[in-house]
């Protein structure tokens, strides 16, 4: 595994994880906005991850909890529930895997927020890149003829692609299915485009930066250095200046609370706010941290960071990321062989394991 | 004791008022001496930054406060010259703004009001001003002060450099001239320069001359009183929009408890030619005491930037040809106006607005 091939990947897994808040941001613009009074719907909510109850009859997931990526609720109107899936396997098992799973959103789902709408039923949409958008609806057609897959609620399926002309727009499309809202299906079959200054600058949430689904390591260590800038005291700030360092106690709750606090999806939600980010995350965050010898660990959940002004640290959290993937790979390698050596007769299957 | 020493004695004893301070001013003046100064907005209350001044990280720092009202501060270590940085402290009556001035030499001031602000950032923040905003300054110090011409009779201004072969990118030109201000804006904005400094000559009641910066520091070399009430008043004018405008802009400050982004807007379409996504980026990894990192370089831009003075950070974009956008994640006023001013200033000067 080349190294700097390595560290670009994972630059791309990091802007893809950010492309996808984006396009879920573009998906709630679109479906708050009132085409009538050109501004989104005041009464309107966007969650950007809340805990749903599934039903006794959910085929994937009965009587739990499901997490979409967003939830849509609009005062006497059907509720909309978002699920993206950008990085789409291009393995056509784990897809449809993948697929199927998407059928836990297919229920009498309840946990709506019922002071913005009485209205209990929900459409679907799944978001799709571009890229992947023609070859996914046809999967979903064969299965849908195969009987492996079923929708009863209304399902869509929304493609979205970046279009940087002049100006950077986020354009989304309805490549098959459809919505209650009529006015709302007959404006994306023609396709929408939002400007993406618009979801930056949005007031309710533009500052949100995770959704309910893993964030890039390197993207996560990059939150928490600053996070520990933005904490520092006054006391903590001057020290640094006269010592060019500062160490600084965390717990893993803490710093979880704050990065949920400034860049997840907030508490509107309540009780069925989701952790974004989980604990485990920053935990391994913090693992991490140790690994490169920036923090140390104290106690279980607990670590010593060591507050330094760092230039290109986010630069360096993926090459770290992608040293590690690439020694992981390496040492594989060497113990496939080893087998090999001790196992000839083995070689095919080994060989086979490989690919 | 020399006569620079007597003057200077003179001018840093106790004062007890403002008009003893100003005769002091204007006394080392006519000697010869130039007083250089410094507005800086506060964002805690004056006596919070004295109790600061006064505790042992202060002390640690050879900063030293004496004095009433006129605070008299010392940093305990000499410059190149041999002197003991020194200035008088006070702040406005009227609006959150401290002066400071001092008779002594420019590094020596320097050196003493950057010390101050290093140890009282984030709370004492420097404050700049675009050219435009002196510009409009100027206008309404000619419109309150009836009959007063302003002579500019020199001034520094920075421009593009377009010659894509050239390592600095940014000029910095010296014009010595004898012209109304109005004359001097408009070529400015002709020939596509900003502003970095003014010195500038007032006939009116009396007579004044001196110097400012952008970075509302500034220099007076005749006629203090009045150079003081016109030309560092129309300053504090500036000063005080420019805090409201920049204040509690972050999510955890905003009164809406939202981030407030705002935009640096080109009249012109400077990013329809991509290689200024690199020349901004360049730009900004020059930044003393931050460190960016780049998500997104083309063909849009979206950056994050630390800025490690005080732990402020933002999230750059750029997704129009004509402008950049700032994202305060958790900002004081002190660094945002820092890092708006340095867009500015090392980049091109744009246009600060809010995004409507």
């Amino acid at each position: 595994m080349d190294l700097p091939q390595t560290v670009e990947s994972i630059k791309n897994e990091v802007d893809n994880y950010i492309r996808t808040v984006q396009a879920l941001k573009a998906v709630a613009n679109e479906l708050l906005f009132d085409d009538a009074s050109r501004k989104l719907v005041s009464e309107g909510k966007a969650y950007f991850g809340r805990r749903l109850d599934t039903s006794s009859n959910n085929r994937i997931s009965p009587n739990n909890q499901v997490t979409p990526d967003l939830v849509i609720s609009l005062p006497l109107k059907q509720n909309v529930v978002v699920e993206a899936k950008l990085a789409m396997s291009g393995d056509t098992d784990l897809r449809k895997s993948k697929l199927i799973e998407t059928q836990k959103y297919d229920d009498d789902l309840t946990g709506f927020d019922t002071n913005v709408t009485k209205v209990t039923g929900h459409d679907l949409i799944l978001l799709v890149s571009f890229s992947h958008a023609k070859e996914i609806a046809d999967h979903i057609v064969d299965l849908q003829k195969s009987q492996e897959i079923e929708f009863k609620k209304n399902f869509a399926i929304i493609r979205f692609i970046r279009n940087s002309e002049r100006k950077t727009w986020f354009v989304l499309d309805l490549v098959s299915g459809g919505l209650t809202d009529q006015g709302k299906t007959k404006k994306l079959q023609k396709s929408v485009s939002i400007d993406m200054e618009h979801l930056i600058s949005n007031r309710h949430f533009g500052s949100i930066e995770f959704y309910d689904a893993d964030p890039p390591l390197p993207l996560l260590m990059h939150k928490i250095h600053e996070l520990m800038f933005n904490n520092l005291t006054r006391e903590q700030s001057l020290l640094l200046q006269e010592n060019n360092q500062v160490e600084v106690a965390v717990t893993v709750s803490k710093i979880r609370d704050q990065l949920a606090d400034s860049f997840g999806p907030g508490t509107a939600s309540g009780d069925r706010t989701p952790d974004i980010p989980k604990s485990n995350c920053v935990d391994k965050a913090f693992q991490a941290f140790v690994r490169i010898g920036w923090a140390r660990k104290i106690k279980v959940n607990s670590y010593i960071y060591d507050v330094r002004k760092r230039r290109k640290h986010f630069e360096q959290f993926c090459k770290f990321r992608a040293q590690e993937l690439c020694k992981t790979v390496e040492e594989r390698e060497k113990q496939r062989r080893r087998e090999i050596e001790k196992l000839p007769l083995f070689k095919p299957l080994l060989e086979h394991e490989k690919d | 004791m020399n006569a620079y020493q007597k003057i200077e004695n003179q001018f840093f004893s106790p004062q007890d008022g403002w008009s003893e301070l100003r005769e002091a001013a204007e006394k080392a003046c006519r000697e010869g001496f130039h007083i250089n100064g410094a507005m800086f907005s506060c964002t805690k209350p004056f006596n919070v930054l004295l109790r600061y001044l006064k505790d042992k990280h202060a002390i640690s720092r050879g900063l030293s406060l004496t004095g009433s009202k006129f605070y008299l501060v010392q940093l305990n270590r000499t410059d190149p010259k041999g002197n003991i940085p020194k200035v008088i402290l006070w702040e406005d009556s009227n609006h959150p703004i401290v002066y400071m001035i001092s008779c002594q030499e420019r590094p020596a001031f320097d050196q003493i009001s950057y010390s101050l602000h290093r140890y009282l950032s984030p709370y004492l923040c420097k404050v700049f001003l675009r050219t435009n905003e002196i510009h409009r300054g100027l206008n309404e110090l000619r419109d309150t002060h009836t009959g007063a011409s302003l002579r500019v009779r020199e001034y520094t201004s920075r421009s593009l450099i377009d010659d894509p072969n050239s390592v600095k990118r940014v000029r910095t030109n010296r014009e010595w001239t004898d012209e109304d201000y109005e004359a001097v804006f408009q070529k400015l904005g002709e020939e596509k320069h900003w502003l970095n400094s003014l010195r500038l000559e007032i006939r009116g009641r009396q007579i004044s001359s001196g110097r400012i910066w952008r970075d509302a520091t500034f220099s007076c070399e005749s006629g203090f009183g009045y150079f003081f009430e016109t030309v560092v008043g129309t300053v504090r004018q500036a000063v005080v929009k420019s805090e409201t405008f920049f204040e509690k802009r972050d999510r955890h400050s905003s009164p809406t408890h939202t981030s407030r982004p705002l935009k640096i807007v080109y009249s012109e379409d400077i990013f329809s030619d991509k290689r200024q996504n690199y020349r901004l980026i360049e730009t900004l990894n020059r930044l003393n005491d931050s460190a960016l990192s780049v998500y997104h370089p083309n063909p849009y831009f979206h950056g994050s930037l630390v800025d490690y003075a005080d732990g402020s950070s933002y999230d750059l974009w750029v997704t129009s040809p004509g402008a950049i956008l700032v994202v305060p994640k958790k900002s004081t006023t002190d660094s945002i106006e820092r890092v708006c001013n340095y867009i500015c200033d090392e980049f091109q000067e744009g246009d600060v607005q809010e995004i409507s």
